[in-house]
């Protein structure tokens, strides 16, 4: 027997390890427990990672009828549910040498008269499945024969946990495929969800994703209650185990998540009584969070069962994300790329539509010249309605042309030409210009002496300056204070990493001493087509701040409502590299 | 009076721009494309004193290579161009080829027509001052 035992233990652990057949090999170690023990039947019986029922996964023996091979047994208590829940309570084997007597033995053949209940442990050491083996004699299971199924069990533990190691192989390069594969976002997160359901064994998993202002995590998809809540459950950023998660960038992975002081229990799977093990983990792309995947498990397990989340459930979870956050970025990129083709060719379209209005106007320009002209000729008293009607034309002919302008500058504010430029010089130049035609209005002028060189489009910088000054003096009509100041400000990147290099700042302020802008405007005056005047399209503040950031610098009004406007401008310095 | 030449793509333009400098007493010739332009520019007979032309017509330079075909056919004709407003970079580049001066057609309270009468008047007088001999002989760009 010995030798025949050691080849066939030998044979069911390659198939198990090297051929990843389960089934066949927890079958034919079902046929060997018979075999080397002279018993009757023998079976395992699996423990459903989310929910703790025993199922029945393979049977070998006499009498099975295919009803008993798909049995699943809930063990609530552990006097009721016979000795294969003791096994999987306890974590030891179990063996009733005398089923008639036995306190926790529950009948199903009636020719049994010993049985043995072996649990099969995983990788982590929690009770994955219980090995039971029956015989029709008592007290026929001697240490002897409970080491040789004591063994048995191993082999079928090795080719459980072979299993669930190549059936998570499998979902995630299932996951990298479909990430690859998925045309639509909607697509994606609909995979990713199912096969995370599949692998982590959970009822409940949900996909929260950060909005555009990377302010709240709002609900993308839901497997379970939460399905109904899509795009209206939102936490805020740090509120809630899903927000410190999105907080911190770590995953959270918790037994009984109500313990937890971050647990707000706004949007959950189930109820608080109903909440069970926790696990959330951040969908990133390199250091930017972009959502939270989380899943749950009920707690209306057994109370033996522990329906907790592993540590490689976690680092699943972690994997997965990163791969989602990776795929939901490419497919961002390809929005972002579709959009930009989009708008360039509305910019095309705008560039050469405003190039045909403006000839059409300057043939228009011609023959009113013309008109202007032939009318010199006629009597006095014919010329003068015609003149006031030549001269109405031609005005609208020069607004028509202030729009084509502003809408030009508008369309090419983004199209710069830049060489090592002083800020102070600009603004000066911009001031003196303007200062020219408004002698109502005072300049105070405050330059850094050390103000670094910048890289600008000098002309375009300078129209903008001039348009943020033309604005303050047209605010203050019946005079006022203009102050222009610079200054040189050094940041550090947001990210706290200190030893990335830093970087230095050039800001100009320019403030004046009108009403100010309203609060409730603030957001708005910077949005094409906003204005509070007729004349003109509203482009102006828009055109600024595309100027403004197509240098890579910013721009904000900073002043207080009633005590004059203040424009703030943040422009990039230039490196010593590149002055050098 | 002067030998013009208008180059636009635009009838409308052109045929203002004739009615304009015909009154100005020059004789005005009008081109509707780059390569009518050309044909012309190369044709017999005396060579035109000011040429006017749209910048942009069939591509963004047309205006660049009827410059060059003009101040190849006679380095005195003066060349006036025409750009759409916010086009100065290309018209910098025209006048450092010798161009003799450019125009934006959309200049909001200026009445462009008069502008470049004027000019091309005095871009005739330079003409045939230095094609007589009495002006200065080589000249490139003007500010006016």
């Amino acid at each position: 027997m010995t030798t025949d035992y050691v080849d066939r233990v030998n044979a069911l652990m390659s198939r198990a390890v090297l051929h990843h057949e389960s089934e066949l090999v927890i079958n034919d170690a079902l046929k060997a427990a018979l075999e080397f023990t002279d018993s009757l039947r023998s079976f395992v019986a699996g423990i459903d990672p989310a929910t703790g029922l025993l199922e029945v996964l393979a049977a070998q023996g006499l009498d099975w009828s295919p009803q008993d091979k798909d049995s699943r047994l809930t063990v609530h208590n552990a006097t009721q549910s016979g000795i294969t829940a003791r096994a999987a309570i306890t974590s030891k084997p179990y063996v009733a040498q005398n089923v008639l007597t036995d306190q926790y033995y529950v009948s199903h053949f009636t020719d049994v008269m010993s049985e043995v209940a072996l649990p099969v442990l995983d990788s982590e050491g929690l009770v994955q499945a219980v090995l039971n083996v029956q015989s029709g004699e008592a007290a026929w299971y001697n240490p002897q024969r409970v080491a040789v199924l004591q063994t048995l069990a191993n082999v079928i533990g090795t080719a459980l946990v072979t299993q669930t190691f190549v059936r998570r192989e499998r979902a995630l390069g299932q996951i990298g495929l479909e990430l690859a594969a998925a045309t639509t976002r909607e697509h994606l997160t609909r995979k990713v969800l199912d096969l995370v359901v599949s692998t982590l064994h959970c009822q409940a998993c949900s996909l929260f994703l950060m909005n555009d202002a990377r302010t709240q995590l709002v609900l993308h998809s839901a497997r379970g209650s939460l399905q109904e809540k899509v795009g209206e459950a939102a936490y805020n950023i740090g509120e809630g185990l899903t927000g410190s998660v999105a907080s911190t960038g770590c995953a959270i992975r918790l037994e009984d998540p109500r313990q937890d002081a971050r647990w707000r229990g706004r949007f959950s799977e189930m109820t608080p009584d109903a909440m069970g093990a926790f696990l959330a983990a951040p969908v990133y792309f390199r250091d930017r969070v972009l959502g939270v995947l989380r899943v749950s498990r009920p707690r209306n397990t057994p109370s033996w069962f522990q329906a907790r989340f592993t540590e490689t459930d976690e680092r699943i979870l972690c994997a997965t994300g990163a791969q989602l956050g990776s795929a939901l970025e490419t497919h961002n990129a390809f929005d972002a790329r579709l959009r930009n083709e989009r708008m360039a060719a509305w910019g095309e379209l705008s560039a050469r539509s405003v190039h045909m209005v403006g000839n059409k106007t300057f043939a228009i320009k011609g023959h009113v010249n013309e008109i202007k002209h032939h009318l010199q000729s006629l009597p006095h008293r014919h010329q003068q309605p015609l003149v006031q009607l030549t001269n109405g034309l031609e005005q609208s002919i020069y607004r028509l042309e202030d729009i084509l302008t502003e809408f030009r500058d508008f369309l090419t504010a983004t199209q710069l030409n830049t060489r090592c430029c002083s800020l102070n010089t600009l603004l000066h130049e911009a001031a003196n210009e303007c200062f020219l035609h408004h002698q109502s209005v005072n300049l105070h002028e405050h330059y850094s002496e050390l103000l670094p060189a910048i890289m600008a489009d000098a002309s375009r910088l300078k129209r903008a300056i001039g348009e943020l000054l033309e604005n303050a003096v047209s605010f203050m009509p019946c005079g006022g204070t203009v102050s222009i100041s610079t200054t040189v400000d050094e940041m550090k990147p947001s990210t706290g990493n200190t030893s990335m290099p830093v970087q230095l700042f050039v800001t100009a302020v320019i403030a004046d001493s009108g009403n100010g802008v309203p609060t409730e405007i603030k957001e708005q005056i910077f949005r094409p087509f906003f204005s509070t005047r007729s004349r003109g399209m509203g482009l102006g503040l828009s055109i600024v701040k595309g100027v403004i950031e197509a240098h890579h610098g910013t721009i904000r009004e900073i002043g207080k409502p009633g005590m004059g406007a203040m424009f703030e401008i943040v422009l990039p310095a230039m490196t010593t590299e590149e002055v050098i | 009076m002067a030998r013009v030449l208008v180059v636009d793509d635009e009838p409308d333009v052109q045929d203002a721009l004739k009615r304009r400098l015909e009154r100005a007493d020059h004789s005005v010739h009008c081109a509707s494309s780059t390569e009518d332009a050309l044909t012309m520019l190369v044709a017999g007979g005396p060579a035109f004193d000011v040429i006017i032309t749209d910048m942009s017509m069939e591509s963004e330079n047309s205006g660049v290579e009827i410059l060059q075909a003009a101040l190849h056919r006679d380095s005195l004709s003066a060349v006036i161009i025409l750009t759409a407003y916010g086009n100065v970079r290309n018209a910098v580049t025209c006048m450092q080829m010798g161009a003799y001066d450019y125009v934006e057609k959309n200049i909001p309270d200026v009445d462009v027509f008069e502008l470049i009468t004027l000019k091309a008047n005095r871009a005739a007088q330079q003409v045939r001052e230095r094609r007589s001999g009495s002006g200065p002989t080589f000249r490139l760009g003007s500010a006016a």
